[in-house]
Order: structure tokens, then C-alpha cells, then sequence
């Protein structure tokens, strides 16, 4: 359980850690909370050259709104995510899918940057910032991007970030007014990877029929996923359906065999927490029309 | 006064949880080398060749070791306890010319520090030649393949016994229930892994050991033995020690190469496990599979009872075979079995060896019995309740024998009320009021299960152990024993007991353990002994160390013993305080201290007895199907308590990693025998937000086996959640005919086992 050689090198500034990536980047791996990183590093599954340590770059530790936007910059523990006024009020599905992370220690740790680049297929956050609409800045010595959550995840644990580009900022656009949200999910034990997991946003209109509706999974295809067959069926419909629309999440998941539970079992977890999470979400978003 | 019965917090608790405890990895001594184990890969290959040049000259490295370096030492470790059955089947320090298991050391780098060593590690080249790798067991001989071609089949050994006319009796019941039932394999995982620290002293020619070990005098001996050099060369030291479980109660391999290799080099050498080499090398357990029938009368009252088991053990056989062999012993439990037959067969597979973790069959017996018992009610369509209150012993049974060996003595069960114990957890419980709860939740959609199971926990039996009371010159009393603590708080239990008998404040005794050169004898901690064996020998040895005491103040104080007072270890002739002859006052002369010291082995054959039952209420989530527990009651009789905090602590301790085993922990072993989930990530122990509040009870019947009353507590906890369990989600299901086999129970079985007939899509 020790790490092969790798150098160390901590970040002085934000163009000092891009000028390590240009020069470096396939052999330099990133260390922002290393809740990832370091099991691997120790059990020798990760071989970096260099280990890149961000942790003192406070420009990427902020919270900022950018128009309406709420902006997180990559270096954003899950435990603020779970505490901060500001988030559990305007995002709260964030602050609540937070919640379901490892343990406190962990999210004490742990970054929302680090966790959106590590892609778990598992990882809580990939879902609910998916739910949410994210956009993410990615920057490098040749400039900046942005690129929706949408396109960042690619498989298991491979997203589009480029070795020269670090992941810098998270923007939030804001939920619509009356938007309901839940986040539902099952692990086997209180803060294990989820079998299976749904963050949803949903709409309601004054008839009572959705008008909006974004739903993410997490632990049922080689990434955090969006389940659109689901988003498109609920378009228009109303409570009564939404047991009928949720078995449809099997059609937009992938789930595989491992140790710990079959795919048809999360598929099946997946179907009754898609369920209870519109369930959830549809009465929030009716309660804050009213 | 008496401390015996007291809830005094463990004297070391503050100590041992702010940090300032002493483990094996605290130890850093000058010039101190540390040891990498590189290990297996396969589960089963011949080692074509081991190429160590290219790890050797790495910096830092100062030995890379293949067997043909090692030959000295590279004789079989001998089974602890030992036992000549099963002496072919023994490891070597590294593996010679054939691999076992994944994990098994093939061979050991000695660096500057454990970095470079595990760097260097990584370069040795082995080449296998893979042979097929033996993983079921109950294929033991199918494939073809003999792990040792020497014996001619994988079944290594058989254990069993027939008590009245065993399986034969079947044929007189009215009706006979057939299971077969699965226990999966399991790891023990002390907070603390395996270490040692050898250093050999040219001066004194010794090598001195500091292992996490349990039994630190019969690990020098094994030690001794491997090494070839008299156990008087060895002083073996367990500092404080971070959980055992059993599985810490042998010499390993690391060991040897530790001890070795410092002999070797003249240095300090250190190898401290990691979490990954817990799963890859220490022991592990469980790990059967049982075919099992009872046979009862119309009314329930059992006929007979006929078990045949197979032990997967893993490659070698490291304890005997006491796992088997107390499996079938604790099969009857606290019933009236008049014919029982048992037939184990120990199979030889290539896995990680097969050693006792908390019970060492003791929950298995339990399981198949208690499992039987509910199977046979449904059958009788009886409550599963009942079907045990007809067949409890009864106090009127009482001194009663069932014809079971236990550690080479028949066993017999001498005092106790099982069917008041019962009777008291069910109404603790209130079983009317959960039966009601269940009901009204069921109307709601909600699935409630209740599940009650009984053990009988046999603890100590067999060997010996020892005190010694020495007086320090601060007139403090030193209290030694060989059976040392892993954190159960041994050392106020002892004092306490200690305390009582020598008539002094709790404060003026200091008990020391885990070390050779404290006292010459031990045998160590393990199979819930240390209340019972080291408690007797203390009280024993207290109670002479203060006649001693008394006769000095009699020839001091120029009085007859039958004149004098004994107060707080001050004595003075009757009316006369003002003139005493003080503990103080004998420490200070060094020939009077020498003359005072005691030391007392206590010998007993004769197991305690304690009967409990476990009540466990829980929730099914009927469309995810997750598992919450909602009551936990246990009420268990505890024999003598010397400190309550301790048994209560002991018993739920027990609990959890038997609801561990029931519903969480398994290893997952693959076709080629590779074990899939070798982290905490994968390997799920439970935490304590997984787990129910317990109640406790103890209820009180003191041990006729030995003089003080005790019983050992370790191990009851662990025996019956697993089957109570079992039961209660079967009872949440409700679904006719539904029986659970297999342990462990997850969500994601229970989903595929439904969907097989047909109750879930």
C-alpha cells in the first residue's frame, strides 16, 4: 500500500499549474481532495510522473455569480456543497445529493472538480450536475471553454477534458422558479457507491401537467447518464402517469453483473427510485406553485 | 467491598482512543530494516522460476529472499494447536515450488524502508507454470487436481461423532426436514493488521519479537520450533494489539522471515501488513456448506439430528481442525438432541487457509441448528417459537450431558434456566405488542419481520493459565499473565478480580500482560478463556498472595494470623491499628519482595456453559427489498460478570459482526480463485449506522465449572443473529414454503431469488 515514485509539485498559481499540464499533462495526474487519487496511487493502479497538487489555488476554492449563475470553482468541498446557505437554498438538489457522499471526512476532502473529473460511473455529483444543467470551464494555456455537463462524460471514468486542461470552474444555471427536485438513492451500506441513484428536476404547470423535466442516474452506465426517453415522456403528462414514465428509465440505463448485484436488480432499483423521485419532485414543484 | 460485578471503565480506554496507544507499527528501533512480501498472483501454479537479480539491485534494497535463501527456516509452521492428522498440510515461510493461494508468499525484499522495498518488490519476476486452481470445495476431487498429490485427494481430513444412535434415529420420526445451508467465506479484520519486529541482540544471543499476537508464549514456542533454536532465545513481546478475533493466534510466515532475517542481518527488522495483505494472507472463515436433517415427533420433539458438512478449508491447515470439530459440537446447542450424528469433511481448496475467527464454529453449529428448528416448525406448521420451548433443556434436565466432546471432555451443561432466558427475551422484546405492530404495518403495505434464535455458548475448557503477583517496591502489585489483551480490557478485569480477593483498592494493582519474560507459562487469549482460566488463576493466586502477606505481619508484628486485621493491605493485631505492618513497609525490603512473589497456574477441562437468545425485529422495504433493523434484544446468561461495561461491550460486539456475516460480509472468490473484493470498498463490514441499538440483558447463573463462577462472552454474540435474522426476513416475506439458506442475505439475492419463483418480475 505505498505509492510507486512520483514527483510532487504544488501549485503556486493557476498559470503555474497550466504551464505543468502543457508541459506534462499525460504523465501529470491532478490532486485536488484526492479521495480518488490517493487509494490509487497507494495501490499502484495510478502511476503518474508528476502528482499536481491544486489545493492552495484559492481563486479556484470560490463561490460566485455570474448573471443569474451560480459559479463553483473546481476546488469546492462536498461538504460545503451540503452546508452552504447559499447552495442548500438555491441548489439544493446539490446540497442533498452531497449528503449521500462517503463519509463526512471524505466530503470533507473531497471537490466537486475532482470528483466531475475522476467520472466515476457511481459518483453523485456527475448526477445531480447533470439534473442541474451544468456547464463546466475548462482552461488551459491556450484559453478557456465552457461545455455543458452533457458532453464532458464519455465512458468509464474517461471525460473530454484534455491532459493539457484543468477543470476550473462548475456554473449552475438557476433552477426555474418553481421547479421541484428530489435526489433518491440505494446503496448497501450509508455512504457506499449507490447501486443506483436519480437526481430529478421537474416543472409542474398550472394544470398540473410537466412542463420541464431533467432526470440523471448515477451507478447504472459506465457514467452518470440522463435519462431522456424518461425527460421526453414526461413532457405534459401528470402524476397518475409518472409510475408508468419511470419504467421507462430502463430503456436510457446499462447496468452490468458485478459482486455485489445483478443488472436486472438495478434495473429494478432503478425503475422504483426514478419512481419515487418524480413522485417526490412532482409534489414539491406543485407545493411551491401553490 | 467488591469491584467484581462493577462498571468500571477499562483502564486503558483514554489512552488507547486518543492515539497514545502502542502497536507493533509504533515501534521504531536504530537501523531498522522492513520487509516487502511479494505474493502470489495465481491460485494455483507451480513456480517455474524467481528471478530476484533486477529487484536486487535497487537502491535501498539490502536482500531480496527466494526459499533457496531461506532453507534454514523453510521447514512446515506447525498447526497451532497441533495436531499430527493434519501435519502434511502445513505453509513454509515462502512458498516451495508451488503456489496455493493468491497471496501466499513466494518471496521477501529487505529495504532501508518499506517504500523501496515495496518498489524492489515489484521487479522480482516469478514464472508460473498455472495448474487448475481447486475453489469448490464440494467438487473437491472433480477436476483432478491435488493441491498435495502426496495424500491422494483433496479431503484432508474427516471429523465426527454419533451421540445415541445418530442419523439411524431418523427413521423413527414422524417427519423428517432436509436443508441444505451455505455459510460464506468471511475475514476477521482487526482494526489493526498483522506486524512484527524482530531484533536479534548479538549479546545475549536472543531475538526479541514484537507481534500482534494473541498467545505471545505458544507463538514463541512455534517460532522457536521453526527457527530451530530453544525458546529461551526468543522473548516474545505483544505490545498493545489492535483486535485478534482468533486470527491472530499463530505464527505466519512474516513472522518467521521477520525473525530470520534479523538473525540473518543483526538488524531490527519490521513488517507491518497492510489492509490488501489482511485479505490476501491473514486467515479467514466460515466458508461451509451443510447438508443437514431433522427428525421430530408429531409434537415437535426432536428424534434426531443428522449433519453432513464440508469445510472448504483453504490450502493449508493451520489450526487442526478445530473449526470443523467445534462446528459439530455446538450443533445441539441448548436442546435436547437424544440421537445426533455429525460428519464434517475437510476439503483443501486454493483459497486463503481456513482458521478461527470469533465462534470458530461455534456460529455455524448454531446456524444449522437453529435454521433446522425453524424449517421443522414450518413443516409441523408449529410456531417457531413453540418448537423450542419443547425441546429446551430444562432445569430439571440439569446436570445434563450431550454426549458431545468438547476440547477432549465430555461436555455437561450444570446449571441455568434456558427456558426462563427465552421466555424473559421474548416478553423484554414484547413479542404480543410486535405481533400487533406487524399486523397493523402489514395493512399498511409495510413488511415487519420478527426472528428469534437460542445458543449455547461454550467458552474455555481445556489448557491452563497463569498469574503472577509480584510486589514493586512502591508496594504496587504486579499482576502477569500470558493471556493478553486485544483490546478487551483484560487488564481491569483481572484487577478487579485481583482487587477483590486480596482485599486492596483497585488503584494499588497493575496487571501486565503480552510479554514472556513476565510469567514462564501462558497459553493465550482466544475461545472466550481469559475470564474464566486467567480470572481463576489470579483469584487463586490473589488469595495466597495475602496468606503469604499475612504470615510475614504475623511473624513481623509477633502475633497469631487469627489476631490480625487486614485493611486496604494494612495490617494490624486486632485493637491495635495504630501499629500495622503496610504493603509498603514489606516492599521495601528486596528478600522479603523476592519471598512474596506467587505465581499460580490454573488447570480446568471443564467448559462454561452460557444460554442466550437473540430477538431481532426488522423492516423489508418490499419493492427494494433493503433490510432495517428496528429491535434488537438479547438476554444472555453471563455467569460471575466481572465488569459489566465489558460483557456488554464483548456481546454487542459479537452481535454485529455476526449480522456482519448475515446480511454484509463475504470474500468473493472467482473460478481461477481469485479474490474479487479485496478492499473495504468491496468487502462490506458494517458501521454503525448499519446496525440496531441493543439491549442487553444479563441474567446471572454462575458457573459450577469453575471456582469463581465465570463464563466466557466473547463468542455468544456472535452465534445467533445469523439464523435470527434469517428468520425474522422470511417471517417479513411471508411467503409459504420460502426458506433462506445461504448467509450472506443482501437485497440483490433476495431480488434474484424471488424473481426465480416467480414473485418478482
Amino acid at each position: 500500500m505505498k505509492p510507486a515514485p512520483f514527483a510532487y509539485l504544488r501549485a503556486e498559481s493557476l498559470e503555474h499549474a497550466l504551464a505543468v499540464l502543457k508541459e506534462h499533462g499525460p504523465d501529470a495526474k491532478v490532486l485536488a481532495g484526492g479521495q480518488s487519487l490517493i487509494p490509487l496511487l497507494n495501490f499502484r493502479l495510478a502511476r503518474p510522473k508528476i502528482v499536481l497538487d491544486i489545493n492552495r489555488l484559492t481563486e479556484l476554492a470560490t463561490m460566485e455569480r455570474q448573471d443569474r449563475a451560480l459559479v463553483l470553482g473546481a476546488l469546492t468541498r462536498h461538504r460545503t456543497l451540503e452546508t452552504s446557505p447559499t447552495i442548500r437554498q438555491e441548489l439544493p438538489l446539490l446540497a442533498e445529493a452531497a449528503r449521500y457522499i462517503g463519509h463526512t471526512a471524505i466530503r470533507t476532502r473531497g471537490t466537486i472538480g475532482g470528483s466531475l473529473a475522476h467520472a466515476d460511473p457511481a459518483a453523485e455529483l456527475g448526477m445531480a450536475c447533470l439534473a442541474l444543467n451544468a456547464e463546466l470551464e475548462l482552461q488551459s494555456q491556450n484559453g478557456s471553454r465552457r461545455i455543458p455537463l452533457d458532453e464532458f462524460f464519455l465512458g468509464y471514468y474517461v471525460t473530454s477534458l484534455a491532459p493539457e486542461e484543468l477543470l476550473t470552474r462548475v456554473i449552475f444555471p438557476p433552477p426555474p422558479p418553481s421547479a421541484g427536485w428530489a435526489v433518491e438513492e440505494f446503496a448497501l451500506r450509508h455512504g457506499d457507491f449507490a447501486l443506483a441513484a436519480v437526481a430529478v428536476q421537474v416543472v409542474v404547470d398550472p394544470e398540473g401537467r410537466i412542463g420541464e423535466a431533467r432526470l440523471a442516474l448515477a451507478g447504472v452506465a459506465p457514467s452518470p447518464i440522463r435519462a431522456r426517453s424518461v425527460e421526453a415522456a414526461l413532457l405534459g403528462r401528470e402524476a397518475r402517469d409518472l409510475p408508468e414514465i419511470a419504467a421507462l428509465v430502463t430503456e436510457d440505463i446499462q447496468p452490468e453483473d458485478d459482486i455485489h448485484a445483478s443488472a436486472s436488480y438495478r434495473r429494478e432499483l432503478a425503475r422504483i427510485l426514478t419512481r419515487r423521485a418524480l413522485l417526490q419532485a412532482y409534489r414539491k414543484a406543485s407545493e411551491r406553485r401553490m | 467491598m467488591a469491584y467484581i460485578g462493577q462498571a468500571i471503565p477499562r483502564q486503558d480506554h483514554l489512552r488507547l482512543t486518543t492515539g497514545r496507544g502502542r502497536y507493533v507499527s509504533d515501534i521504531v528501533l536504530p537501523g531498522m530494516l522492513h520487509l516487502a512480501i511479494v505474493r502470489s498472483t495465481r491460485a494455483h501454479a507451480r513456480i517455474q522460476a524467481l528471478d530476484l537479480e533486477a529487484a536486487r539491485r535497487q537502491p535501498g534494497v539490502v536482500g531480496v529472499f527466494g526459499p533457496d535463501d531461506i532453507r534454514p527456516v523453510m521447514r512446515p509452521i506447525p498447526s497451532s494447536p497441533a495436531d499430527p492428522a493434519v501435519d502434511a498440510f502445513q505453509p513454509t515461510a515462502l512458498a516451495d515450488g508451488v503456489v496455493r493461494y493468491v497471496g501466499e508468499p513466494v518471496a521477501a525484499v529487505l529495504a532501508e524502508n518499506r517504500y523501496l522495498a515495496e518498489d524492489a518488490a515489484e521487479l522480482v519476476e516469478v514464472t508460473y507454470d498455472p495448474l487448475p486452481a481447486v475453489v469448490d470445495a464440494e467438487k473437491a476431487d472433480e477436476l483432478g487436481v491435488l493441491l498435495f498429490p502426496g495424500h491422494g485427494s483433496n479431503v484432508v481430513a474427516k471429523i465426527g461423532f454419533r451421540v445415541g444412535r445418530g442419523k439411524e434415529a431418523l427413521q423413527e420420526a414422524d417427519l423428517v426436514v432436509e436443508t441444505r445451508l451455505r455459510l460464506g467465506r468471511v475475514v476477521a479484520h482487526a482494526m489493526e493488521p498483522r506486524a512484527v519486529v524482530a531484533h536479534y541482540d548479538p549479546e545475549t544471543e536472543t531475538i526479541q519479537v514484537y507481534a500482534a499476537t494473541q498467545s505471545v508464549h505458544r507463538f514463541r514456542e512455534c517460532l522457536a520450533e521453526v527457527l530451530d533454536i530453544d525458546p529461551s532465545r526468543l522473548r516474545v513481546i505483544a505490545p498493545d494489539v489492535g483486535g485478534g478475533f482468533g486470527v491472530k493466534n499463530r505464527v505466519y510466515p512474516e513472522d518467521v522471515l521477520a525473525a530470520y532475517l534479523s538473525l540473518l542481518w543483526k538488524r531490527p527488522v519490521k513488517w507491518n501488513g497492510d489492509r490488501r495483505e489482511e485479505f490476501l494472507s491473514t486467515n479467514q472463515e466460515r466458508d461451509q456448506v451443510h447438508h443437514a436433517a431433522i427428525g421430530l415427533r408429531r409434537d415437535g420433539t426432536i428424534v434426531a439430528v443428522y449433519d453432513s458438512f464440508i469445510q472448504d478449508n483453504g490450502a493449508y491447515c493451520v489450526s487442526g481442525l478445530v473449526v470443523p470439530t467445534t462446528t459439530g459440537v455446538s450443533l445441539p446447542g441448548p436442546y435436547r438432541v437424544p440421537n445426533l450424528e455429525v460428519e464434517g469433511r475437510v476439503v483443501v481448496t486454493n483459497k486463503v487457509p481456513i482458521a478461527p475467527y470469533r465462534g470458530a464454529g461455534r456460529p455455524q453449529g448454531t446456524f444449522v441448528m437453529e435454521r433446522l428448528l425453524d424449517f421443522a416448525a414450518d413443516a409441523l406448521q408449529m410456531d417457531r417459537l413453540e418448537i423450542r420451548r419443547r425441546n429446551l433443556i430444562r432445569p430439571e434436565d440439569l446436570p445434563y450431558r450431550p454426549g458431545v466432546m468438547f476440547r477432549g471432555t465430555p461436555l455437561e451443561i450444570q446449571e441455568g434456566d434456558f427456558p426462563k432466558l427465552m421466555a424473559d427475551a421474548v416478553q423484554l422484546a414484547d413479542l404480543p405488542g410486535l405481533r400487533h405492530e406487524q399486523a397493523k404495518l402489514r395493512s399498511e403495505g409495510r413488511l415487519i419481520g420478527i426472528g428469534v434464535s437460542n445458543y449455547l455458548e461454550l467458552s474455555a475448557g481445556g489448557g491452563f493459565e497463569g498469574a503472577r503477583i509480584r510486589l514493586l517496591p512502591d508496594g504496587v502489585l504486579e499482576i502477569a499473565t500470558g493471556a493478553a489483551s486485544q483490546g478487551q480490557g483484560h487488564s481491569t478485569m483481572l484487577a478487579q478480580i485481583a482487587a477483590d480477593r486480596l482485599g486492596l483498592p483497585l488503584e494499588q494493582i497493575r496487571v501486565v500482560e503480552g510479554d514472556t519474560a513476565h510469567i514462564a507459562r501462558g497459553i493465550g487469549t482466544f475461545g472466550s478463556r481469559t475470564t474464566v482460566m486467567a480470572g481463576n488463576a489470579v483469584s487463586i493466586a490473589s488469595r495466597t498472595f495475602r496468606q503469604k502477606v499475612l504470615q510475614m505481619a504475623a511473624e513481623r508484628l509477633e502475633a497469631p494470623l487469627t489476631d490480625l486485621v487486614w485493611e486496604n493491605g494494612r495490617i494490624y493485631v486486632q485493637g491495635v491499628p495504630s501499629r500495622p505492618v503496610t504493603l509498603a513497609d514489606l516492599a521495601a525490603d528486596e528478600a522479603t519482595r523476592q519471598r512474596l512473589t506467587v505465581e499460580h497456574y490454573f488447570h480446568s477441562d471443564q467448559a462454561a456453559c452460557g444460554m442466550g437468545t437473540h430477538v431481532v425485529v426488522i423492516e423489508l422495504d418490499p419493492e427494494t427489498l433493503a433490510i432495517q433493523f428496528r429491535k434488537y434484544v438479547i438476554v444472555h446468561d453471563a455467569g460471575v460478570v466481572v465488569n459489566p461495561l465489558s460483557a456488554e461491550g464483548q456481546t454487542i460486539g459479537a452481535a454485529v459482526q455476526g449480522l456482519g456475516t448475515a446480511l454484509y460480509e463475504e470474500l468473493h472468490v472467482n473460478l481461477d480463485g481469485q479474490p474479487e473484493n479485496t478492499s473495504f470498498m468491496d468487502y462490506l463490514l458494517p458501521g454503525a449506522v448499519e446496525m440496531p441499538d441493543f439491549e442487553v440483558h444479563e441474567e446471572l447463573f454462575p458457573a459450577v465449572a469453575n471456582p469463581e463462577g465465570f463464563k466466557g462472552l466473547a463468542e455468544g454474540g456472535i452465534m445467533p443473529p445469523m439464523s435470527a435474522v434469517l428468520s425474522a426476513i422470511e417471517d417479513a416475506l411471508a411467503i409459504p414454503g420460502l426458506r433462506l439458506e445461504e448467509i450472506p442475505v443482501t437485497p440483490a439475492k433476495l431480488y434474484s431469488w424471488l424473481s426465480a419463483r416467480g414473485v418478482r418480475s
